[in-house]
């Protein structure tokens, strides 16, 4: 209703009426409405209860634009997820499903209140054709102070029943005074090279879109992007790295590992020394903890245990124990029939693993694995060799023995002849196995 | 709009000829106890769904009795504070346009005098003996089995039960009773001074209220699974809590309006507002409903989703759904309209239809744990136990509950006369 399009410059915009309380502003808007005007409107220093009613304004259908795009802001933010996390990205997080109602509907919930928020502030601004470079009535002195105290009906000479003298007439009942409010020949409209800018700034705004899209269809060896690197690259020593700290001029450590290995002899802290046998692989009579330096197997040498400790019992239950077990932490590398075939060795197959250090696993059914006594075995599973790693901190002791137990099992199953199979139940083929196996040692 | 409101006076306004229906409801109150006792005690209450593998276990009628009781008292119970929550809100807000039906409000809490008899009764007195039909927590066998509920029984037993739930209907009665009195005795005095006095204990009457409600939440209707906990089941209680106060307030301001004693006085406007709220509240409950519900799912920790897992994967699912596409899907777009909202028939149609979810909602919160802990019964196979003691406990409760808030409406006048912001709230604008 602000809206004014100044004919001539001689022509005044029009006729401002100024009231210094709410009830005569209302009622100066029920004249003026009833009067059958259009071009007009009121201006208050507050939120005027029931000024849309003495205006006569009729219900702005900016809530159907919301609602519109708040169902729009709905469908994005349930397809966006869909296609990121079942299409685009599929990524399996915590054993949920790919896509899930509950997981999205937060986030859809957002984004109805973005798209919806977003399109009432900028819907309001453009019904009431809005910003504007400069206005009428802002050149009128009297006018600053609806601002403060007053309110004013300002009647535009473009209205088609603007006669000066009736709407002179009409405004000054109840007024404080009436005055007219001269043509304002500067420009409203908005520079046209602000268009350009607009324009040039859109067009930027694909540049990432672009560059997403490009990384999606192509690959690169380089390492990815990152804007912040403080996360990847962190001022911190990590285990396999080496440190070149020296402290007045001497070496922090002398042997440069950024790991320290546990000083021989010692034992931490919750790391029990009651079982030579159980907890070292080793007979029961030797004089300490394996030595730290590696062979030429690959372990150190030690009065290894070519059985299995006196504290364990070892029977069927044992060994599906260690079934199970190899099959979670052992079978992805030496896959579950220790063949060296498992998920991680054949991915590191396919993208040449090898250029990067990898070894492949050990085919645990190879003669060098089955020539080694069951203390070595116990100590790889808990310690690592070449590039595998110690598995100590996450199986227990009594685990990684039935873990042994089944890599006998399957060395034993896997070489045995047909015929020589014994007969019966097929669950009790293993530990007769084992038997065999610990009998030929 | 009215430049200057015309304040109605005394007798226009004064609400008579109320003492023969609050008799009547009286007497529906007493018939429906009665019955409903009658139906548990007879048999025709039916049996239990599945046999117990201990052979002895209590009546299932007297059991179903408990919860169909404790269904209705919740309802009725949540509307009562409910109303204590309007008030202290519009005072603590200093609101203007609400005054007109505030006294409607005040009556509504005149509810919680029989509703404290009734949780007694039902609720806390069998505690004492320790042998509730409704909370197993209270049943010494049961609770040594459960090393959980064990561990709460420092909390949950029957007699710091019954202080807290007197402790709990003390502040509600007691702040309801000061509104009302100061409230009432402004009619006469006509004191500006008595609405800075209620003003001024607001802040600490909101704190007591959110306490209040939350613990009476958890004692009264969480601890039914007393191994299941929830922080949010609280806010929950009391968005639904507040939903249902506003339907009633379009209810009784209408039929006040109807009768003539807000002729007037309560005004398009008024009904637009309390329309909004209701809409505002369908919002915030399933805002709270999908946030418990979430965080559980998400978590899939077995000891937090076991109350969930019975009510959405069996017999209960069709209820659930019903509940998630009624109480919140079909009254926000039934609600999002303004001309909804200034209309008096569809908004009174959408009021009834809240509080009959409403009643849906305290019963799925409610009747699963009629057989959750029970040996021998599957709480996610056991039938959504419809019972004709369900419809005769509400009528019962809700009888005697109307009883006392007509009993509170009749003799005196419907509108704060003495409240200086009447005559805001007469010419009051939503444009």
């Amino acid at each position: 209703m602000a809206d004014s399009k100044a004919t001539t410059p001689a022509r005044p915009y029009g006729l401002v009426g100024l009231y210094d309380n709410v009830d005569a502003l209302l009622a100066a808007a029920r004249r003026v409405r009833d009067a059958g005007f259009t071009n007009w409107d009121a201006h208050t220093p507050f939120p005027v209860h029931g000024i849309d009613k003495a205006m006569g304004i009729k219900a702005t259908f900016l809530p159907w634009i919301t609602l519109t795009m708040g169902l729009c802001g709905l469908a994005f933010g349930i397809f966006g997820q869909w296609w990121v996390n079942a299409k685009g990205y599929a990524f399996l997080i915590s054993g949920k499903p790919m896509w899930s109602l509950p997981a999205n509907i937060p986030v859809a919930f957002e984004v109805i209140i973005a798209f919806s928020a977003f399109t009432t502030f900028f819907g309001m601004l453009a019904l009431n054709r809005l910003p504007r470079f400069s206005h009428p009535l802002h050149r009128l002195d009297a006018f600053a102070r609806v601002t403060s105290d007053r309110f004013a009906v300002v009647i535009e000479s473009g209205d088609p029943r603007f006669d000066a003298g009736q709407v002179r007439g009409l405004l000054a009942i109840g007024s404080e005074s009436v005055v007219e409010c001269p043509a304002d020949d500067s420009r409203a409209s908005l520079p046209g090279w602000l268009h350009g800018i607009a324009a040039i700034a859109t067009c930027l705004t694909l540049i990432p879109l672009a560059m997403a899209y490009r990384g999606r269809h192509s690959t690169s060896q380089k390492p990815r992007y990152a804007v912040w690197t403080d996360m990847s690259f962190q001022r911190k020593v990590k285990p396999q790295q080496t440190i070149d700290i020296t402290v007045g001029g001497v070496p922090l450590f002398a042997d440069g590992r950024g790991a320290r290995v546990q000083v021989p002899g010692t034992i931490a802290v919750g790391q029990p020394f009651d079982d030579m046998e159980l907890r070292y692989g080793v007979q029961v009579n030797a004089a300490s903890p394996v030595g730290l330096e590696p062979g030429a197997s690959g372990v150190p040498d030690a009065p290894w245990l070519t059985g299995f400790p006196a504290a364990l019992t070892v029977d069927s239950a044992f060994l599906d124990r260690g079934e199970q077990r190899f099959g979670i932490y052992c079978s992805v590398c030496h896959g579950v029939r220790g063949d060296g075939l498992g998920s991680v060795a054949l991915r590191a197959k396919d993208i040449r693993g090898a250029r990067w250090g990898w070894i492949d696993p050990k085919n645990l059914q190879a003669s060098a694995t089955v020539l080694r006594k069951n203390g070595e075995l116990f100590h790889i599973a808990g310690h690592g060799i070449s590039t595998m790693k110690g598995y100590a901190a996450q199986i227990p002791a009594e685990d990684r023995w039935a873990i042994v137990a089944w890599v006998r099992a399957l060395q034993a199953s896997q070489a045995i002849d047909s015929k020589r199979a014994p007969e019966g139940d097929y669950r009790e083929l293993p530990i007769g196995l084992l038997e065999f196996t610990q009998g030929g040692r | 709009m009215q430049a200057h409101a015309t304040i109605p006076t005394r007798e226009q306004v004064m609400v008579r000829g109320l003492a023969k229906p609050a008799t009547v409801a009286l007497a529906v109150g007493v018939i429906g106890i009665l019955g409903t006792v009658g139906i548990a005690y007879s048999g025709l209450a039916g049996s239990w769904p599945a046999e117990s593998p201990y052979g002895h276990q209590p009546a299932f009628g007297v059991v179903h009795m408990g919860h169909s009781l404790l269904v209705a008292i919740l309802w009725a119970l949540t509307m009562c504070i409910g109303g204590l929550f309007f008030i202290i809100l519009q005072h603590l807000t200093t609101a203007g346009w609400s005054v007109v039906v505030r006294r409607v409000a005040e009556a509504v809490t005149a509810g919680l005098v029989p509703l404290l008899f009734l949780v007694l009764a039902v609720c806390v007195v069998p505690t004492l003996f320790g042998s509730s039909y409704i909370y197993d927590w209270a049943n010494t066998a049961f609770a040594d089995d459960h090393p959980l509920i064990h561990h709460k029984a420092g909390y949950l037993n029957g007699p710091f039960f019954l202080v807290r739930v007197l402790v709990y209907f003390a502040i509600w009665i007691g702040l309801a009773g000061f509104y009302s009195k100061h409230s009432l005795a402004q009619d006469e005095d006509q004191d500006p001074k008595r609405t800075l006095k209620m003003q001024k204990i607001s802040g600490v009457a909101m704190i007591l209220f959110a306490l209040t409600a939350t613990f009476a939440a958890f004692d009264l209707s969480m601890s039914l699974n007393a191994e299941w906990f929830s922080t949010m089941y609280g806010v929950y209680f009391f968005a639904g809590s507040f939903w249902s106060l506003n339907a009633v307030l379009v209810l009784f301001s209408l039929w006040l309006e109807k009768r003539g004693q807000l002729k007037n006085v309560v005004t398009t406007e008024h009904f637009h507002d309390i329309g909004k709220m209701l809409f505002a509240f369908t919002f915030f409950w399933s805002y709270v409903a999908f946030s418990q519900f979430m965080l559980y799912w998400y978590a899939d920790i077995p000891e937090e989703t076991g109350w969930f897992h019975y009510r959405m994967w069996g017999d209960w699912t069709a209820l659930s759904i019903a509940l998630a596409a009624g109480h919140f899907l079909i009254p926000m777009l039934g609600l999002l309209s303004r001309h909804v909202k200034r209309n008096r028939a569809v908004l009174a149609s959408w009021a009834v239809y809240c509080l009959v979810f409403h009643y849906i909602d305290m019963y799925w919160n409610v009747m699963p744990e009629l057989f959750n802990g029970v040996p021998g019964q599957d709480p996610a196979h056991a039938g959504t136990t419809w019972n004709p003691m369900d419809l005769t406990a509400f009528v019962g409760v809700v009888g005697f509950v109307l009883f006392a808030i007509l009993k509170r409406f009749d003799g005196k006048s419907a509108v704060a006369l003495g409240d200086p912001r009447l005559p805001e709230s007469l010419r009051f604008e939503n444009f």
